[in-house]
């Protein structure tokens, strides 16, 4: 992360801004987003393909944007800010997979409604 | 027994706690990564939220307000919209900032900033008509799920927005010190992150919740 400590705009966080990948971005994400939509109201898929087709382009939003807008990568600058990134994400799809899994079977056994 | 023997409770000599050649610690870095652990944390609350979203997602109860009548995911196009290009806008303003520009900064940032209050206008449009059809939070599990996951990101997106015009401030009174340079890298990866939740949301709240 060496700089010239006197500038604070020769740190490699604020060098790293980059037009074209902020607008690749921002592509991405609108593509993605709108044919994500386009599947889910324009097309008569059964659900589960619908499911499939949008989580697929959402993957792709969200990591493009990742990659794209935080610019993560194992550079000395980013390295710590990427590792930490892919010891959150298993959590969150824990989080999120777990408590819906034992919710499902809570609600089978005990015919709870909404 | 010499003065400076390996006995330390004997020696009297100086101690060095620091190396005075050791440089500037990267402020803006240590700032950085600390701020992206918050955000990581951050994320676990949205994944509490998608969770009991799960699970709450068919969960009417006595409430005949499905999902596909409350959500349109056409409409949820336009706050994807603004809220995408808000996040360009600053990434304009981050390349401004690279080429020691600060009225780019300010021109940028300003222009993010307006597009941010456009997509919570449209939040507040929407979820305006929703109270007007009955569907307020109260009124089924489903529906209190729906409006905590929406306004916990517009109370995010709300939060950057005062940031936004503080920071608008601050650079304008001060230029790029490394202080506001630090805080300006951080707002940009708390910016930049609503845009990452938006993807969650639209996709899981709109997008699945029409389908």
């Amino acid at each position: 992360m060496a700089h010239d400590e006197h500038n604070p705009l020769t740190h490699p966080e604020v060098r790293s801004a980059s037009s074209a990948m902020y607008i690749a971005a921002f592509v991405l994400g609108i593509v993605a987003m709108g044919i994500a939509c386009l599947v889910t109201v324009g097309f008569d898929l059964s659900q589960s393909d619908t499911l499939t087709w949008i989580t697929v382009l959402a993957v792709i939003a969200g990591l493009g944007q990742l990659f794209l807008l935080f610019k993560l990568d194992l550079s000395k600058t980013m390295i710590w800010h990427t590792v930490s990134l892919v010891l959150t994400v298993p959590l969150f799809f824990m989080a999120v997979g777990l408590t819906i899994w034992m919710f499902h079977y809570l609600a089978l056994r005990t015919m709870v409604g909404g | 027994m010499s003065r400076h023997d390996n006995n330390r409770y004997r020696d009297r000599s100086p101690v060095t706690l620091w190396a005075p050649d050791a440089g500037h610690p990267d402020a803006i870095g240590l700032r950085s990564i600390g701020f992206w652990l918050y955000m990581m944390s951050d994320a676990m609350i949205f994944a509490a939220l998608f969770a009991a979203h799960g699970v709450y997602t068919h969960a009417y109860g006595t409430s005949d307000i499905t999902a596909s009548q409350v959500i349109d995911p056409v409409e949820g196009l336009l706050p994807t919209l603004f809220l995408f290009t808000s996040v360009l806008m600053y990434g304009l303003a981050s390349v401004a900032l690279k080429n020691d520009d600060r009225a780019g900064v300010v021109r940028w940032m300003g222009a993010s900033l307006g597009l941010g209050v456009l997509f919570l206008l449209v939040e507040v449009w929407e979820f305006a008509g929703l109270v007007g059809e009955g569907a307020v939070p109260q009124a089924s599990a489903f529906l209190s799920d729906f409006w905590t996951i929406v306004w916990v990101h517009g109370g995010h997106v709300f939060v950057g927005l005062i940031w936004m015009a503080a920071m608008l401030i601050q650079i304008s009174r001060e230029g790029f010190t490394e202080t506001v340079v630090g805080r300006f890298i951080n707002l940009r990866i708390f910016w930049f992150f609503q845009a990452v939740i938006w993807v969650c949301v639209y996709t899981y709240v709109y997008l699945m919740g029409a389908s």
